[in-house]
Parts: C-alpha cells; structure tokens; sequence
C-alpha cells in the first residue's frame, strides 16, 4: 500500500474512533481523488453531521434534557496573531500540548482555506482597537482531522490602548449531560427519610411513559412526513382519520411524529405550507391566488393573514420586493 | 427567455425542455452557495416548471443544511431531477442525498446522460 494511501487510512480509522467516542464534530480532510477510500471520506463526514444533528435534535425533543452551548475552544491573541493563551479543551480537541500551542500563530491550527480567509480578516482588522464579527473557519487536529466551527472574534483594549488582545471563542451546541436531576431527587429522598424509606432511590425518578417505537412504526410516520410534503394543497383529514390511513393509530402518530420531526403534524404542515408558498410567492409568476390554493389555503385572506404572521410581510409585498 | 447562465458553483443551459446544471469542478456548497443556486435557477424559469438533468460530477461536498435547503426549498418548481455522476464519490453523494435529505420530487442517480434523458422524458411538456 504507497504511504499516501496509509495516511489516508490512518485517518479514516481516526475519524471512526472520534465517532465511536461521540465526537461528531470532527470531519476528514477531502481530496480531490475520485477513489473509493474517498467516497467512504465523503460519506463519514456526512454521516457524521446527520449524526450530530440527531442528536442535537433528540434534546430538543426529549424534555428531559435540556441542551446548552459551551465554550468549545478558546484563543487570546496578541498583536502579533500569536497565540498567548488557550484553554486546556482547545488542547485536547487539536490533540497538542499547551506548550505545543502557546507561541504560534493562531493561522497555523488551521486548514488552508481557513488559513487565507483567517489571513484577510486579520490584515483587514489591523491596527483597529476593537471589532466584533463571527465567521466559519475550520481547525486542523495533529492527527489531520478537520473540526468546522462558527468563530467568535472580538478585540479588545484597556483605558490606556496598552492592552490589546484578541479574544477566538468556539462556541458547541450539546446536550446538558450533569447528574443535577438526579442529585435533586437524592436530596428529596433524604428529606423524607423519615416519611418512608424508598428501597431504591432511583425508583423516584420522574418517570415518563416513553413509547417505544418499532421500525415499522418509524416507516409508517415517514410515510406520512412524505405524504404532507407531496400534497401541501390536500385538505388534511383528523389526526384519527390520516393514523388509521397511514396503519397506525392517533397516539403513536402524534408521539412519534413529534419524537422523529420535532413538531406536531399540524404544525409541520403550517411550517410546510408557509415555506412552500414563500419560494412560489418569490420566484415564480403564479397568481397569489393559486399559490393559496396550492398550498391548501381556501381563501387568499387566510393565506395572507398566515404569511404575514409567520413572516412579517404580507405575500403581495414579498410579491413586489422579488 | 435566457438560455445560458452561470454563477460561481455552477452553469445552467436549456436544452430540448430540460434544465441542464453542472457544477463546477471542486466546489463546496454551504448554506449561503445553496440559496443563491436555488435562487438563480428560479430566476432561469420564469414561474415555469422543468425537470432538471443535474451533473455533480465536480462536486466536492454539500453540507448538512445546503442539503436541506437544496432538498426542500430547491425542488420548487421542478418536475423531476436526474443526477449524473461519475462512481465512487458523487454516486456516494447523490445516493446519501437521496436517502437521507429525501426530497420530496422524483430524484434518481445515472451514470450515462442517455439514461438521463431517457428518465426525464416523460417529465417533459
């Protein structure tokens, strides 16, 4: 096997392994090569943002965990584009000592493309005091995996315009993982000890009926996600009558849907209707009046009373703005 | 009616009532590339709609929400999409696009433009 190719699968097995330890923030550097080493590239980092954004969505879905943005990585540069502080997570994510980090530019931790647009906006902002902006760059780990992130730089000063240092936050989306429910419950437990005695006190916890869903159940749910999409115009029966056509019933369809989709059917087909006229209303020459109809609204004063609702303008200003 | 046009991803041109796009060798298409696509293929249309042939072949990668918007957003106005590719990368791609992104109008793979047409035939005015 040439060295080239072994690099390659070094890196593939690394990306595997960050994606066996549930980091799914890590992509693999992509070549122009037309392989198959690099169509599994390809497909593991898509899989591994459809990965993450399931499971971002899982805690928007499941109320019992609530999910919150941590600082991933943090830089503070001086004049000099050097890097002069860092935090010990930023470390780990590149896979670098603090000593490795400390005293390099900041450009060198990332790719190439990154590098010249981080290049531009550092030589643009020269010589200014402060400055705000965000902007997506892409860190490279020593290990040649690829992590892309929204960058929040801001540059600050002191009275004196002694101190000026520019401060990189990564922010990352997660899902709340601290044991805070269940110490809480441990606390109420001990507080009525004296009451009764639970002979376990995980038994306490709140416990929510979840419905587990079999895959037939899961098919039958995407079937009907995919018969709103296709027939937005459709007068939508009961949640009783479209369950009994999809062969489910009202309760797994209404759990399920809102499990898999993040929202309830009726408010998917809103959000869905809306989405559909607004490109209609945009860019095709369709009269208001049949892209009402279209997407399922009787009447234009209706479809327009819910555009400017959901949108802020009226469709026939949207209309004239296009 | 227009019939060639270009943007910085991709070059558009009407041929016999199909909708012909390719890709630029080498692009990457984020959120932002995947609006102006939509929007400058809406712009070619006139409020008319077409099947698309749809030739990926130089496409390097599409990201999790240009795939989204490409699929939901991006199928106004389209009968039908045939996506040529040339195997392992852009058949990966368009597979993985299909199967996960879902798009709600008939999308198929090809590999030869015949085939391609021949697909969309019946999709034609």
């Amino acid at each position: 096997m040439s060295t080239q190719k072994k690099h390659r699968m070094h890196q593939i097995n690394q990306m595997l392994l960050e994606m066996a330890s549930g980091n799914f923030f890590y992509r693999l550097e992509r070549s122009a090569k037309n392989d198959h080493l690099e169509a599994i590239s390809l497909s593991l980092n898509m899989l591994a943002e459809e990965i993450q954004e399931a499971m971002v969505h899982q805690g928007y879905v499941n109320s019992n965990n609530t999910f919150v943005d941590i600082i991933q990585m943090c830089f503070v540069l001086n004049k000099d584009e050097v890097i002069v502080m860092a935090n010990q997570q930023a470390c780990n994510l590149l896979s670098v000592l603090p000593s490795d980090i400390i005293g390099k530019p900041f450009s060198q931790f990332l790719t190439e493309n990154s590098e010249i647009t981080w290049q531009n906006i550092w030589n643009s902002f020269i010589g200014q005091k402060s400055f705000e902006m965000s902007v997506s760059l892409k860190f490279k780990s020593k290990a040649s995996l690829i992590i892309p992130k929204i960058c929040h730089i801001s540059r600050c000063h002191d009275k004196n315009n002694e101190f000026n240092k520019t401060f990189i936050l990564v922010i990352h989306h997660t899902l709340r993982q601290d044991p805070l429910d269940r110490d809480l419950v441990k606390g109420i437990t001990h507080f009525s000890q004296n009451q009764k005695r639970p002979s376990d006190p995980i038994s306490y916890l709140p416990k929510k009926t979840k419905l587990r869903l079999s895959f037939e159940d899961i098919h039958k749910i995407r079937e009907g996600h995919n018969i709103i999409i296709n027939n937005l115009e459709m007068n939508f029966p009961s949640l009783k009558i479209f369950a009994l056509q999809l062969g489910t019933n009202e309760f797994k369809l209404k759990y399920g849907f809102k499990e898999l989709y993040g929202t309830t059917v009726f408010n998917f087909i809103k959000q869905e209707r809306m989405r559909k006229s607004k490109m209609m209303v945009q860019y095709s020459t369709q009269s208001l009046k049949s892209i009402a109809h279209m997407t399922g609204f009787k009447s234009i004063a209706h479809f327009s009373r819910t555009f400017k609702k959901h949108y802020g303008c009226a469709p026939s200003e949207l209309r004239r703005k296009s | 009616m227009r019939n060639y046009f270009e943007n910085d991803y991709a070059s558009y041109r009407f041929h016999d009532g199909v909708l012909h796009i390719v890709y630029h060798q080498g692009v990457s298409i984020d959120m932002e590339a995947a609006v102006q696509i939509v929007k400058d293929r809406m712009f070619l249309h006139e409020g008319r709609l077409f099947p698309i042939l749809c030739d990926i072949k130089g496409l390097k990668e599409i990201n999790k929400s240009a795939r989204a918007y490409l699929a939901m957003e991006g199928s106004t106005l389209i009968k039908a999409v045939a996506v040529i590719v040339e195997p392992p990368v852009s058949k990966m791609l368009s597979e993985f696009y299909i199967r996960t992104s879902n798009p709600p109008i008939p999308t198929q793979t090809f590999e030869q433009i015949e085939d391609a047409l021949a697909f969309l035939n019946e999709y034609k005015e």
